[in-house]
């Protein structure tokens, strides 16, 4: 009896080895999978603000040159226009989503956008009212993200 | 006859436990094999990609006006001219071409496998690993589009893909890849 007792035991040890095994290489696949993504994410991320810099800094610099950042637009911005229609920065301000296609095996993310102006004097301290640097923070997701990709860059006038 | 039974019973439950822990130390090995062979090989798109980019970023800096930016584009090559040091007095043509090196089985299939060189003014500057299984150089317009005309070119894409070091075709991600489209300010 005990000797049966004992055999069970090792089976159920056994198991639960290769169980934990099992789990640890799925785990690192997840890894894998989700490292591959956050570098194409990267990649995808940096076109985007790429593209939003070579938009006018402001509605109102896209036609003159201002001096004065009371002429730049007030907050809060616009919300709910589309990624292509964007004529300047603060237009991509709470687009919506926009799908982002890569050409890696077809993998797609769903890229949120949020621009605000920031201290100059402080370029991580929003402010809310206007000055000649935006903050633009990119999140792009993707299901095989174990968390959203965020990239933020700071663009200034002139 | 009972003392028969009791020691075949023990030896295939000593058996069978003993697979189960060779299986699984083997699985192990396996996966740290994979992920060795994947870090390392995202490691190298890293350290390409920061020599690629400074380049082109860069593209057609300092080219006079009218003079030709790209010397050549094909599906596997690409020149242009820029200068590459601040203290430059005549630009240089930086080249990019994909070697082809060997062939490897991924999934099936029969791949090539090239090595990216660089080459500043016909001298051969830095290399790739000789793994990489795509390489793609594409001028485009803002809106993502190609250009026929490369003096139209407002983006340039570069899309590559390296093979990992060891295990590649049994590995669990069998390419690691790297993919930008650059705003080329100075065209």
């Amino acid at each position: 009896m005990s000797q049966t007792l004992l055999a069970l035991v090792a089976l159920m040890v056994a198991m639960q080895i290769s169980m934990v095994q099992q789990r640890s290489v799925l785990n690192a696949r997840l890894s894998m999978v989700s490292s591959e993504m956050e570098t194409v994410a990267t990649g995808a991320g940096l076109d985007i603000l790429d593209y939003i810099g070579s938009k006018a800094f402001d509605a109102a610099t896209a036609t003159q040159t201002i001096t004065d950042p009371a002429n730049l637009t007030s907050l809060p911005f616009a919300t709910g226009g589309l990624y292509t229609d964007a004529l300047d920065i603060d237009d991509f301000n709470g687009i919506q989503p926009y799908v982002y296609s890569t050409d890696v095996d077809g993998i797609d993310f769903v890229v949120q956008i949020e621009v605000n102006y920031v201290d100059e004097g402080n370029l991580t301290e929003s402010v809310l009212t206007p000055t000649f640097s935006k903050s633009v923070t990119v999140t792009l997701n993707q299901t095989s993200l174990e968390q959203p990709v965020q990239l933020t860059r700071v663009f200034s006038y002139p | 006859m009972q003392f028969l039974i009791d020691h075949i019973t023990a030896t295939m439950i000593g058996g069978t436990v003993l697979l189960i822990l060779a299986v699984a130390q083997f699985r192990t090995n396996e996966a740290v094999v994979d992920q060795t062979s994947y870090y390392a090989s995202k490691k190298q798109v890293l350290e390409l990609t920061n020599m690629i980019e400074s380049d082109f970023k860069n593209v057609g800096l300092g080219v006079p006006p009218g003079a030709p930016v790209f010397n050549e584009v094909t599906p596997t090559a690409i020149e242009f001219n820029l200068l590459l040091a601040p203290g430059d007095v005549a630009t240089s043509a930086v080249r990019y071409e994909a070697v082809p090196i060997d062939t490897l089985e991924l999934d099936g299939q029969s791949e090539p496998l090239f090595q990216l060189r660089r080459s500043v003014n016909g001298v051969l500057t830095g290399q790739s690993p000789p793994r990489m299984a795509e390489f793609v150089v594409e001028l485009r317009n803002i809106e993502g589009n190609p250009v026929a005309n490369p003096e139209d070119t407002e983006t340039i894409h570069v899309h590559y893909a390296l093979v990992p070091p060891f295990n590649a075709d049994k590995g669990f991600i069998k390419k690691t890849y790297w993919t930008r489209t650059f705003l080329a300010p100075n065209l």
